[in-house]
């Protein structure tokens, strides 16, 4: 029986030129299961094999036309005709027979006449044979392919790490031939410097008998550049436990490697950049930030020396962390005083103009590569950041290509310094002007008085000047004048407005000259003032004489808040009247009130600044809360401004204030018993005055 | 249907002027009326008062008149305080200022 795993017939072909031989041997093979092919020489037999490609061949060894030796010869030549057993049929088995039939590629013999028993054997062993021994070499074929075809590299080798097997990936990725790195040790290939800690690894690996190592490590490939791969190593052992070889494999992951080092690169530098206040805190930090992150060797910052026009090394880095190799310094100290010291600005500028931002450069008085920065601030080239790779420079276009691009980006930063600096020295200049502007408008306030009535005032300016601005005298020994002015905007321009008011007012230059009236005053100042189109240089102003004989108060108001008078029993008027800000539109006809004042009476005279206060819900805090709280107050104190403006300045929430803060508080002392009225005649005179002065 | 100016926001110096520019652009076209809406005008600083004025000088060089509608309490006690209420024509709202004008015409 032919039982091997075929859904089809095994096939044999016959080649006997005896009839007779031919009929029994059909016999006996059809009866096992076997499709017989008969042909009658050695010639035919060979034709019969291309055609039906059998699975066995039997040939008599003597035959008419080709005998059996020289068709078995042949036959091995034809394709898979080495593949396919054949058995000889002899009469006389002769040493040299043989020997001639074996050197044709016979595998067996079987005597004749044929003993049907035994030829049936030797078939069914022949053919397991051969096929036992096809799939094996189709086994073996397509291990092959698959290894041959890994992307992977995968070796093996020796106890000393010498390799005595290699796939083909081996040559695609490091670029050396499989046959040369044969017998070499791996560590030979390994990047030098992780060569010492690799083969700590698989020293550590045979100790301590791990089962496998893993690890990443540098290479170095056949046309000069390095290679990251991730490598994984098993030993190989006896039955003994002890190590015979190693096998392992690695891929290639210098792409990811190389990207992910370059990001981290860009990444430490644009921090350091974003956290450096100052050029020379980023260019000193830079130094570190970049060595590490490419485990470069040496770092240094070399800038323009002004004086000598040469550039002069102010910063050195060192990479001391875990270091395996002492770092050699790249130039030695002579070498870099030589190199550096006379190197002119020129020299420098020669460097700048060849290399477009970073560039790999061979310094002459060295063998060693090294990176170089160009620091440069728009045109101006400042200095250069040197950087000593280690061992070797790593040169590929990717890291020049990052290495650039954090050139321009310290370019930018530079150039974002200077004008940051630029704009720095502006404002502080004009700070310095602001406080100088508000010190001379502090300085030009008057001071406070007492007597018959005693004035005190609170000026807190805001920090960027709001205009405000005010006064009080006495014109004669009756008449005591007082009024305050808030220019519009702020700044330097609307402090210089408001102390030209003051000038005018100090001089009694007014064309009118009646600085007793009120509504002529203003009106004299709205003919001098007028503002631009802009819709800047105006002002509100609130003017007040108060007759001490009279014992009245006679005011003008233009656009300005209202004053607060506050009597003795806690009751409080507005003093306003009508009439818009000085400078905004020409013949304005300003209304003036007079008022009684009572003894105590207490005058409060104000800019807007004390009320326009923003709260959180997008208010303001208001006129009208403002003369609440002042009329909450309880009167008299001696530090009753000091009182209202804490208030206030919490309601600001302590922060600055916005506008200017002035605060003019009058209180009318009684000092002649005759003029004395009784609090209710008062209140009612009052209000009589008021809706007259409204009218 | 009129133009209509629409302010907004914080009036200061800024979109103050932007609107003198555009009314004065506009009136620079023959029209008379000028409409703003100040709904949506939460503040007015005194640089925005000046640039207003200045708004109203234009106006009136043309011969034309400027009405204001729709001024948010804050707003409107500004324009009490400083008196601005004397020099602009002030309406509740629009119906109100339509009725005005259509009484004046």
């Amino acid at each position: 029986m032919a039982t091997f795993p075929s859904s089809t017939p095994l096939v044999v072909l016959l080649a006997d030129d005896d009839r007779s031989t031919r009929l029994i041997l059909r016999m006996v093979l059809q009866k096992e299961g076997y499709e017989v092919v008969e042909t009658e020489n050695g010639a035919l037999c060979l034709e019969a094999f291309m055609n039906r490609k059998p699975d066995i061949v039997i040939l008599d060894a003597q035959m008419p036309v080709m005998d059996g030796f020289e068709c078995c010869k042949r036959l091995k030549q034809l394709p898979f005709g080495d593949r396919i057993p054949v058995i000889m049929l002899t009469g006389l088995q002769t040493p040299r027979d043989m020997d001639a039939a074996f050197q044709a590629g016979v595998a067996d013999f079987v005597s004749k006449p044929v003993h049907p028993p035994l030829l049936s054997r030797r078939l069914h062993y022949i053919l397991k044979s051969a096929q036992s021994e096809i799939a094996l070499r189709e086994s073996e074929e397509r291990y092959r392919l698959v290894v041959d075809n890994l992307q992977e590299v995968i070796f093996q080798t020796d106890l000393e790490g010498r390799f005595s097997f290699l796939n083909p990936a081996w040559t695609a990725i490091t670029g050396f031939a499989q046959d040369s790195a044969i017998g070499q040790p791996l560590l030979d290939y390994i990047y030098p410097d992780d060569g010492p800690k690799l083969a700590h690894a698989l020293h550590e690996m045979a100790l301590s008998q791990l089962p496998h190592l893993r690890t990443e490590a540098r290479f170095m490939t056949a046309d000069g550049n390095i290679g990251w791969m991730d490598l994984y190593i098993s030993p190989l052992m006896s039955r003994e436990d002890t190590i015979v070889s190693m096998s392992g494999s690695f891929s290639q992951i210098t792409e990811r490697k190389s990207r992910q080092l370059l990001d981290k690169l860009e990444y430490s530098v644009v921090q350091v950049l974003a956290e450096s206040m100052t050029l020379a805190e980023a260019l000193s930090n830079l130094l570190p930030v970049m060595g590490q992150a490419m485990a470069w060797e040496q770092g240094e910052l070399w800038q323009l020396n002004p004086v000598s026009k040469g550039i002069d090394c102010v910063e050195q880095w060192h990479s001391q962390v875990g270091s395996v190799k002492v770092p050699e310094p790249y130039l030695s100290e002579e070498e870099a005083h030589h190199f550096w010291t006379h190197g002119t600005y020129t020299l420098v500028a020669n460097l700048f103009n060849s290399v477009e931002g970073a560039q790999g450069l061979t310094c002459a008085l060295t063998p060693r590569s090294v990176i170089v920065i160009p620091i440069l601030g728009g045109d101006a080239c400042l200095g250069m950041i040197v950087f000593v790779p280690t061992s070797r420079f790593l040169g590929d276009a990717s890291l020049l290509k990052c290495l650039d691009s954090i050139g321009a980006q310290l370019n930018t930063f530079i150039l974002r310094k200077l004008a940051e600096e630029e704009v720095a020295r502006y404002h502080d200049q004009m700070c310095h002007e602001l406080r100088q502007a508000a010190d001379y408008i502090r300085a030009l306030l008057p001071p406070s008085l007492s007597g018959t009535v005693s004035i005190r005032h609170l000026f807190v300016p805001s920090s960027d000047l709001g205009g405000d601005i005010f006064d009080y005298y006495w014109l004669d020994p009756d008449h005591l004048v007082v009024y305050l002015v808030d220019v519009a905007g702020h700044g330097v321009q609307s402090a210089l407005l408001s102390i030209s008011i003051l000038n005018v007012m100090r001089s009694r230059s007014l064309q009118n000259d009646d600085y007793y009236v009120p509504a002529k005053v203003l009106q004299a100042l709205n003919h001098i003032f007028q503002m631009d189109m802009q819709g800047n240089n105006y002002f509100t102003m609130w003017y007040g004489v108060y007759d001490r004989v009279q014992r009245t108060l006679t005011y003008a108001c233009a656009g300005h808040p209202p004053a607060l008078l506050l009597a003795a029993n806690g009751e409080v008027q507005k003093l306003s009247t009508g009439g818009i800000a000085i400078g905004l539109l020409p013949e304005i006809d300003y209304e003036q009130g007079v008022h009684e004042i009572g003894e105590g009476n207490c005058l409060y005279l104000f800019s807007d600044g004390v009320y326009e206060i923003p709260q959180d819900n997008g208010q303001v805090w208001g006129f009208e809360a403002f003369a609440q709280l002042v009329a909450d107050e309880p009167q008299p104190q001696p530090d009753q401004l000091e009182s209202i403006f804490s208030q206030i300045s919490h309601i600001n929430r302590s922060k600055a204030f916005e506008d200017d803060f002035s605060l003019i508080q009058l209180k009318f002392n009684g000092e002649e018993s005759s003029y004395f009225v009784s609090t209710e005649d008062h209140l009612r005179f009052e209000q009589g005055t008021l809706s007259k002065a409204r009218s | 249907m009129h133009k209509v100016f629409i302010a907004s926001g914080l009036l200061n110096n800024v979109n103050a002027n932007a609107l003198k520019n555009d009314v004065a652009s506009y009136v620079a076209e023959g029209h008379k009326i000028v409409r703003v809406d100040f709904q949506g005008v939460t503040f007015i600083n005194s640089s925005g008062i000046g640039a207003l004025v200045a708004t109203l000088k234009i106006v009136k060089a043309q011969g034309g008149e400027i009405f204001l509608y729709s001024l948010n309490p804050q707003v409107r006690m500004i324009f009490e305080l400083t008196k601005m209420d004397q020099v602009f024509k002030i309406s509740d709202d629009r119906a109100e200022l339509e009725e005005l004008l259509a009484t004046s015409a």
